[in-house]
């Protein structure tokens, strides 16, 4: 929208409301925090739509159509495009008030997908009406173009440090799918960390991909889709905290362990691996937290205890959430060591080519039914995965 | 003044040339939210069966140089499913939806399209005759002229959609292939879904796919598309549809010139998502440096130079 649009905009309120914006409320929503669109038809304009974005949170704050070409679709359309205006935006919920006697407007609302979340009473003045609070949560997956910050090697190990363009929250245990550069596929890596916009991932090069990200260079872009999947649940009541990570799996565990550790929850620590060399000291250090016990366990004893994470597992399992990822072949003795009453979370792997439930490539298949690792894990509760590791 | 990009398929009118190819965009809305489907003319669905099929074991896909092998095996909702459940938020995108069809048997075929009679919002449906991920129907139905025309005539007969044939990149026969299509009453033909492959994992010297084969997709399969896609469109009057590694505008392009009327995209968007965008954008600054208003302006232009006599 802009000012010369102003008198058609002006004419399609006050035959729309009966109690109009005038001139200035529109002109103020020319810029940001406002955004206002108009629809037109070969130079006519036929509706608007006004909103306020500020911080991730959208507020719908007029949408009109003219009289006679209502009922055709174009208040769908402009609201829709309001909802993709906004996911661009990053915005996570869009909100709009709505006057509860207003049945058209509502479904139409309600169509989008916006469900009534409150209530504001007395909300119009002209007759004292209710107004309903209605709101859109927007998923928020989101591609962006990251930018290389640092490449820590540490032994085998290795740390990608990546500047995103907006802060985004995300749950241990979710993952992003990132370019490798010169690849076909982006690889699927556990988030390691990720606060105040500095995305870490901790991978080892293992093959193509794996090896083209820990060569990328320092204000290189890379492109990532993230956060992407489900990730762990918190235990219940007053349970403790088992995270059983072999290997690699430490990677999607680390955030794990931190967060429980800073919401108080006592957090027991296994981490097995072939030799000393995959346990630097720098995530050793920030594993020293008071309420975190580490417990190294390598198959060489060149570091902790010597044998195979599997083979020390504890006895007692009272009070305790485990939470495991690691090699298929240690998730299965995981799972069959552990006795069923006890809460069991796995972190799987499959090939990936989406990461968003598109492509069904990363099937988890078993009696119960085909799942998609990449939407609905990676990571499983014991019973959902049932015989599909066998 | 920005070019039109307006394509026509048969009846069908889409805003722009740019599509999902079936398989590589779910249901439509799994990409919401993560880019823009401001681009596309077109959604194309997962291919449809019957019975919910549970597809093949993992792994499914493997990366390859130039492009990827995917052994899904057809793994989808079924068609009672998608009508409940998929096709209802699938009619809220405002987009064209093009529902892609499979049968194990020509039985199949014509009551997974019966089913999508008077559906909300299908727009044309694209039957599948070349998946080469399952034992039964598939690109064995696409590789026989008499098969095709019995599909693509039966189904004419009982469900009033625009059809689109789906083949398999057989460049040997596809002009006969294409003809039965186009003579049975095809709207379009979708020039092509991937090519059967393999990959062996010689550490266990066992195939890769959990399928054991599969079929080819990527850059690596869009030198043979495009010959398809110029060879059809010049000999036969029945409106293209391509697929097959398209990545870059510059790809985008090359179909358009050698006559195809709509352009799919499946691979290039797991390496790059916003790819609809760019493609999008691409071809429009190509249109604009040359003056060009429509799409027409392009569609088979590669055509005029006479053929090399041999
Ligand atoms: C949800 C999830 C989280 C992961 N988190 C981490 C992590 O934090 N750190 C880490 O080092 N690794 C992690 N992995 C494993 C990582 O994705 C693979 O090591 C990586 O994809 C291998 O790619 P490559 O190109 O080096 O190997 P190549 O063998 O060249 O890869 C070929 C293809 O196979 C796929 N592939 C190979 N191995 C795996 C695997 N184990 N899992 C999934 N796809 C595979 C690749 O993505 C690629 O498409 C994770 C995997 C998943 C599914
Ligand atoms: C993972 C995957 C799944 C596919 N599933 C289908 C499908 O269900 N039906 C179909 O007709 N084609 C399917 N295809 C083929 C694509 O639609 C397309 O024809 C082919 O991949 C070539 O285009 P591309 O190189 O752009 O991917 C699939 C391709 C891939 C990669
Ligand atoms: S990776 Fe595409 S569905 Fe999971």
């Amino acid at each position: 929208m802009a000012e010369e649009d102003l008198p058609q905009v002006l004419a399609i309120e006050k035959a729309s409301f009966t109690t109009p914006w005038g001139r200035w409320a529109f002109l103020v929503e020319l810029k940001p925090p406002g955004y206002a669109f108009v629809y037109e038809e070969e130079g006519r304009i036929l509706g608007y739509a006004v909103m306020r974005i500020v911080e991730d949170e959208g507020h719908l704050m007029n949408l009109s159509v003219a009289p006679p070409w209502r009922k055709r679709g174009i208040g769908s359309d402009l609201l829709r495009f309001c909802i993709e205006f906004c996911l661009h935006k990053g915005v996570s919920s869009l909100w709009l008030e709505v006057r509860e006697s207003n049945e058209a407007a509502i479904s139409l609302y309600q169509k989008m997908g916006f469900a009534v979340k409150g209530r504001r009473k007395s909300y119009y003045q002209d007759t004292g009406e209710d107004a309903l609070l209605m709101g859109l949560s927007l998923p928020r997956k989101i591609l962006q173009e990251a930018k290389v910050k640092a490449v820590r090697t540490m032994g085998p190990l290795c740390i990608l440090e990546l500047s995103l363009q907006s802060e985004i929250p995300f749950e241990p245990g979710q993952f992003v799918m990132i370019e490798a550069p010169g690849r076909p596929l982006m690889r699927p890596l556990s988030i390691f960390g990720l606060e105040k916009k500095m995305l870490k991932l901790l991978l080892r090069p293992v093959g193509t991909g794996t090896r083209a990200l820990v060569e990328v260079h320092t204000g290189q872009t890379l492109r990532v889709l993230l956060p992407l999947g489900k990730g762990y649940p918190m235990p219940q009541g007053r349970q403790k905290a088992w995270l059983l990570a072999g290997g690699m799996g430490i990677a999607s565990l680390f955030p794990l362990a931190l967060k429980l550790s800073r919401k108080g929850i006592p957090v027991r620590l296994l981490w097995g691996a072939r030799n000393s060399s995959w346990f630097p000291a720098p995530l050793l250090w920030q594993l020293t937290e008071k309420s975190i016990s580490l417990e190294l366990i390598t198959e060489d004893g060149s570091m902790g205890r010597k044998g195979l994470i599997t083979e020390v597992l504890p006895k007692e399992w009272e009070n305790a959430t485990v939470y495991a990822c690691g090699p298929k072949e240690m998730m299965k003795r995981i799972l069959s060591i552990i006795p069923p009453h006890v809460k069991v979370y796995v972190s799987l792997e499959e090939r990936m080519a989406c990461g968003v439930g598109a492509c069904q490539a990363c099937v988890l298949s078993g009696r119960g039914g085909n799942k998609l690792v990449c939407r609905d894990g990676p990571v499983f509760e014991r019973e959902e995965i049932g015989d599909s590791l066998s | 003044m920005t070019p039109c990009l307006e394509t026509h398929i048969g009846s069908l009118r889409l805003k722009t040339p740019l599509m999902p190819a079936s398989g590589t965009f779910g249901y439509g809305d799994e990409y919401l939210g993560i880019i823009s489907y401001e681009p596309l003319g077109a959604i194309v669905t997962k291919s449809l069966s019957l019975k919910p099929k549970r597809g093949n074991p993992p792994p499914r896909i493997h990366e390859l140089p130039c492009g990827m092998l995917n052994s899904i095996g057809l793994e989808n909702v079924g068609i009672k499913r998608f009508l409940e459940e998929k096709l209802p938020r699938l009619s809220e995108l405002g987009l064209p939806v093009v529902v892609s069809i499979f049968g194990e048997s020509e039985e199949e075929f014509l009551r997974v399209g019966e089913s999508l009679k008077g559906a909300p919002s299908v727009s044309a449906l694209e039957v599948n005759l070349s998946c080469p991920n399952v034992r039964k129907g598939g690109a064995a139905f696409g590789a026989d002229p008499e098969r095709v025309f019995h599909i693509i005539d039966n189904l004419k007969e009982r469900v009033d959609l625009p059809l689109w044939a789906k083949l398999p990149p057989d460049p040997f026969h596809i002009l006969e292939i294409a003809e039965a299509a186009q003579k049975a009453g095809a709207h379009a033909l979708t020039l092509v879904n991937t090519l059967p492959a393999m990959a062996m994992d010689i550490q266990r010297g066992r195939p890769v796919l959990g399928g054991i084969t599969g079929g080819l997709s990527g850059p690596a399969l869009m030198p043979v598309a495009l010959k398809m896609v110029y060879e059809v469109t010049r000999k036969l009057k029945i409106p293209v549809v391509a697929a097959g590694g398209i990545s870059r505008w510059e790809d985008a392009m090359a179909f358009l010139l050698a006559g195809a009327s709509a352009l799919q995209i499946g691979t290039a968007l797991f390496s790059n998502p916003r790819v609809f965008s760019e493609v999008h954008e691409g071809i429009l600054r190509f249109m604009r440096e040359r003056g060009m208003t429509t799409i027409e302006d392009l569609r088979g232009k590669a055509h005029e130079v006479e053929d090399h006599p041999l």
